[in-house]
């Protein structure tokens, strides 16, 4: 828990951090769509290549690009393998018992795990480059059009800032009653199933009670300052789009076209 | 029931989203502790009880979304159907608080928090059945998942939420429910 990095933002100056947080989430969106629909060794070169320069682009360290992918080796090892052996197709290379490797079943296999590689990095690339409160307000205006259908969306998007907010403290706060607890001998370490669900109770009823005064805390003194309702706020930073934003989903956009015609081979 | 405010609910819903985060980070430190216990569902459920029913689907909807944008846990595959999983407990426990009235506050809470487990790992069963893993789910798959090998979580959130509403209300940081002071 001590490295938690939330939201695995990582400060910098590079094109893409200075990106808006609207176009970069619709870009995402866009990009994703490509990898995902992405068949044929023309159309993964060119999304691969895309996705390089994305990359490159936003400069960030190898850690916070890769540093999931760690974790899940095995599941991309397992993906590749059940596709590569178990996949019905033509030109069988080796056969034994229920298992069946065969070129189709290779391409299946890479095709699977780059498709899911591809939207990891994505992924990273866009929480690596956003700050959380930026995408929380970003998430609240792209919602904007839901309040049509009367659904409280500023509301939502002061929700999830403010949970944004909590996060550190409260994970701070864990981490101090987690080790006061084990101080004073709870069995956080036990492979006893009773043990281990008797040193629950001291870890989350203190976590909880200190979680809801600072709720209290936060309600009392918005209550204080008349705060009524979100949908009626105003922002300090008032964000417009730059010519370079639009530049930018306009040049996502014709990515995502020019994917549509190349061959699929 | 002496009303909470709206700003206070919208404070403690966000908590508790902030909670579906922190929890099973926390649960780490105990071997195995995410799996077992299913940490997320506690303060979805306990949003639900204490903030009502659209507060409890919002922080069902958006605590594993934030929590796997943040800490990549739970895997982006298991998303969907853990978003309405728990979306289905916060607001059916919210619901089923409002209209049970047996006149004991533990009671209510009990069956409130019984029926929102079980519509909720049913709605989940279907939609997986239906939609996520269309015609590779059986009922075997469904009760070894959502009772097998969550059953010390389950025991974990009948004992665990009761007490953590009661232990709120006593200290005062969300109101007493009026039945039970004249009780």
């Amino acid at each position: 828990m001590s490295s938690l990095s939330i939201g695995q933002f990582f400060p910098g100056n590079s094109p893409i951090h200075q990106l808006d947080a609207r176009i970069k989430i619709i870009s995402y969106l866009i990009l994703l769509a490509a990898a995902a629909t992405a068949s044929g060794p023309l159309q993964y070169a060119w999304i691969v290549s895309i996705i390089l320069i994305v990359v490159s682009l936003s400069k960030l360290p190898q850690k916070i690009l890769l540093g999931s992918f760690r974790g899940i080796w095995c599941f991309f090892a397992v993906l590749f393998f059940m596709n590569a052996f178990f996949f019905d197709g033509s030109g069988v290379i080796w056969s034994w018992w229920i298992f069946h490797l065969t070129i189709a079943g290779i391409w299946q296999g890479v095709n699977v795990v780059l498709r899911i590689f591809l939207i990891f990095l994505l992924s990273n690339v866009l929480t690596g480059t956003t700050a959380p409160i930026e995408a929380a307000n970003a998430l609240g205006s792209l919602l904007k059009p839901l309040k049509f259908f009367h659904l409280p969306v500023e509301e939502a998007a002061m929700m999830i800032s403010i949970a944004f907010r909590f996060i550190p403290t409260l994970s701070k706060e864990a981490q101090a009653i987690q080790k006061a607890q084990m101080a004073r001998g709870a069995g956080f370490e036990s492979r006893q199933l009773k043990e281990k669900a008797a040193s629950v109770l001291p870890l989350v009823l203190p976590l909880f009670l200190s979680a809801f005064r600072h709720a209290d805390a936060l309600s009392s003194a918005m209550e204080a300052r008349c705060y009524q309702n979100a949908s009626r706020r105003t922002h300090w930073k008032q964000k417009s789009l730059a010519p370079s934003d639009c530049l930018v989903l306009a040049g996502c956009a014709a990515i995502c076209t020019a994917q549509f015609f190349l061959p699929k081979l | 029931m002496r009303k909470m405010s709206h700003i206070k609910k919208s404070v403690i819903t966000a908590l508790c989203i902030a909670l579906c985060v922190v929890l099973p980070l926390a649960f780490h430190a105990i071997p195995d502790g995410g799996t077992i216990y299913s940490p997320m569902h506690i303060p979805v459920l306990l949003c639900g009880l204490i903030c009502g029913a659209p507060f409890g689907l919002f922080c069902g909807l958006t605590g594993p979304l934030l929590s796997s944008l943040i800490t990549q846990m739970p895997p982006m595959a298991y998303l969907p159907p853990m978003m309405i999983e728990l979306a289905s407990y916060g607001c059916i426990s919210g619901l089923v608080l409002q209209v049970v009235h047996t006149g004991k506050r533990t009671a209510d809470l009990y069956i409130s928090l019984i029926i929102a487990m079980m519509s909720g790992r049913v709605i989940s069963g279907i939609v997986k059945a239906l939609i996520f893993s269309a015609g590779h789910y059986s009922i075997a798959m469904w009760v070894t998942g959502y009772f097998v090998t969550s059953l010390p979580g389950m025991i974990i959130q009948l004992i665990l939420i009761p007490i953590l509403v009661l232990a709120l209300e006593k200290s005062h940081l969300i109101p007493v429910c009026r039945k039970k002071q004249t009780e």
